[in-house]
């Protein structure tokens, strides 16, 4: 249970050093100091911890590396490092965030996002559900999350409710990337061949082991968490694990007496035993139930872009020179499917007429928007809403009459690019002077 | 006295000895310190595969080609090249590199700064100087600025930044001239870096940290 971050109670007189850390006195690596002990899952304990230099909150999974010793020791070495590399790509409002990771002989510690709110399920009434309004808004949420990761290639393949945390402004995050299997694991049938999951949530596909979808065992555990939060009760439960998964197979629920037929209609086709007539994302967002009262879909789905907050206004001789690449040691760094670059254009144009013309372009292109830029005094930034590049426009004045347009991207390696070059750069190319030996 | 070593005389017996040393003396953790490594085995490989980096391999890396001369590819290899025997070593890529960590200290981050930009080691940046960098600069990025531009930028920073008269930058008011001009040190700092241990995570699986 990676990340999870609940509130179960342990014994804390456990005589291990996991004990010892609970206690307030410990600080790990000299840089998190440990707060106390949040939960304790099938493969560690996760507990609250500040940092020490900053006070900032975060939740620290320790898991111990004692698997890496027995016969899989190997293929559970290379899934540590995937999941690392996995949970580092994604960045979504709804996603805990991983920060670090640090590492002893023993333990392997994940230092994340805090979700302040604790486990969604704390959210419920008394009677263990919620309004369908309510669950309406953290449903929204879910499925931005999961539309963002399958987006990527990565699916989560164990979401539960116990996956589900909720931050100091009661928003979604989703947790737990332990099972989660980028698309290298994808067989040569194109279907995902590994046992997963948590009994309640797991799709009839998976049971009848022939191979499945990440895509749609998600949306299928998707419905079941929709399901519970509203009746208050899993759709399927059983003690008995054999008849549990009997009636997942035969799709057997019943709903409560209190839902809306919308609500009925959204979860049957969420919980569809064919995966190939199940509901998908995109018909998911179009769902009346789904859509009722609006949704907004967080646009900002992209990193931003890696800079300190120096605001400049004009620029002398050194900036000048610090624009030489053979200074900027950040090209020693390799980033991840991210191209982050810069490019600058020396222009007589009058800086409000610049961002004139590009405000004025971004207007007439579909799925890009134009956002305050809080680093600038004259500038503007510009982010795709696929979530593929994140643009900073920003202008500084050299001298009377000359300015420099400063232009920072991160954009994907792969369909980043497109908006760049054919329209905003050939724009901004018109506008700058022109080098004299350039060839036309 | 021989002095193979730089703590007390005690020889660093093997890597984890050194990458202790390098934690302690650095803005790194240990396990910040063994991912690093991953980076300079990278790196030092790209061109001579002889785990340490040459100047190609530094001008690759920044410039991705390794055959144009580049003035501030030199400047940038002298200063990592901490030792001056040609090759930047695994300690003084760490050395070097902790100094563009967000949390090392903005006073070293000024010096080495001012030591990267004194082009002629003479203790001060002259007008010729900054001008020389200004213009390779824009040759090396394709900017055009005119002539008479380029002269009147150097002469406006060297006034700005001289306050004893003398014509050019010595080391105590570039460190006035960064104190009003916060923006000259944002090249010395790379964000990068807090997420050192996420880029080149199999450092968990082998790392010799006995205890947190």
């Amino acid at each position: 249970m990676l990340g999870t971050q609940n509130n179960t109670v342990v014994d804390a007189s456990a005589s291990n050093d996991d004990a010892a850390a609970a206690s307030n006195s410990v600080v790990l690596f000299g840089k998190y100091e440990i707060l106390k002990l949040l939960g304790v899952g099938a493969s560690g304990k996760v507990y609250h911890a500040r940092r020490v230099d900053t006070g900032e909150s975060v939740a620290i999974k320790a898991v111990s590396k004692r698997h890496l010793d027995g016969r899989d020791g190997y293929a559970y070495a290379a899934q540590i490092e995937r999941e690392i590399s996995i949970m580092r790509r994604m960045r979504h409002p709804h996603t805990v965030r991983l920060f670090e990771v640090l590492a002893t002989k023993a333990k392997i510690y994940y230092v994340m996002e805090y979700a302040a709110g604790g486990e969604l399920l704390r959210r419920v009434s008394a009677d263990g559900r919620m309004t369908e309004n309510l669950a309406r808004r953290y449903f929204q949420q879910l499925i931005s999350a999961v539309a963002y990761c399958h987006s990527h290639g990565v699916f989560h393949r164990d979401l539960k409710l116990e996956n589900l945390l909720v931050d100091e402004n009661m928003d979604l995050k989703v947790t737990d990337f332990g099972l989660s299997a980028g698309r290298s694991q994808v067989g040569s049938d194109g279907l995902l061949h590994t046992v997963c999951g948590t009994p309640a949530y797991v799709a009839p596909e998976i049971l009848a082991k022939k191979g499945y979808r990440g895509v749609s065992v998600d949306i299928w555990s998707c419905g079941v968490i929709l399901f519970t939060l509203v009746a208050g009760y899993l759709p399927f439960n059983d003690y008995n694990i054999t008849l549990l998964y009997r009636k997942i197979y035969r799709g057997q629920f019943r709903y409560p007496k209190w839902v809306s037929s919308e609500f009925k209609h959204l979860v049957s086709r969420l919980l569809d035993r064919d995966p190939e007539t199940r509901i998908t994302i995109d018909e998911i967002m179009k769902d009346p139930w789904f859509c009722r009262g609006g949704y907004k879909y967080p646009t900002r789905v992209m990193p931003e872009l890696d800079e300190d907050h120096v605001v400049v206004k004009d620029l002398n001789a050194f900036d000048l020179i610090s624009f030489s690449s053979g200074f900027d040691i950040s090209g020693l760094m390799t980033h991840s499917e991210y191209l982050n670059c810069v490019e600058r254009f020396v222009s007589k144009e009058k800086p409000e007429r610049i961002l004139e013309r590009v405000k004025g372009m971004v207007g007439k292109v579909e799925r890009v928007v134009v956002r305050k830029d809080e680093n600038a005094i004259i500038g503007v930034k510009l982010e795709g809403l696929d979530g593929n590049f994140v643009i900073a426009v920003r202008i500084y004045r050299l001298m009377s009459e000359l300015v420099v347009i400063e232009v920072k991207r991160k954009e994907k390696k792969v369909g980043g690019g497109n908006f760049w070059r054919t329209l905003l750069r050939p724009l901004l190319l018109e506008l700058a002077l022109l080098h004299e030996s350039a060839p036309k | 006295m021989s002095c193979f070593c730089l703590r007390k005389g005690k020889p660093a017996k093997t890597n984890h000895d050194q990458f202790i040393m390098l934690a302690s003396e650095t803005s790194f953790t240990v396990n910040e310190v063994e991912a690093l490594l991953d980076l300079y085995k990278k790196l030092s490989s790209a061109v001579i595969d002889d785990g340490l980096i040459h100047k190609e391999e530094l001008q690759f890396a920044l410039l991705r080609n390794s055959s144009k001369q580049n003035l501030f590819v030199d400047r940038v290899f002298d200063m990592f090249d901490i030792k001056r025997n040609g090759v930047i070593e695994f300690t003084e890529f760490v050395r070097s590199l902790s100094i563009f960590h967000p949390n090392a200290s903005p006073e070293k981050k000024i010096e080495f700064a001012f030591r990267l930009f004194d082009i002629r080691q003479s203790g001060y940046i002259g007008h010729n100087e900054l001008k020389e960098m200004v213009l390779a600069t824009l040759t090396e990025s394709d900017v055009t600025v005119p002539d008479d531009a380029v002269e009147s930028i150097v002469e406006k920073t060297i006034r700005e930044a001289d306050s004893n008269g003398d014509g050019k930058i010595d080391g105590k008011e570039w460190k006035e001239y960064v104190g009003k001009n916060p923006s000259l040190l944002k090249m010395m700092t790379l964000p990068y870096l807090k997420d050192i241990t996420l880029a080149f995570p199999s450092f968990v699986l082998r790392t010799q940290v006995e205890h947190c």
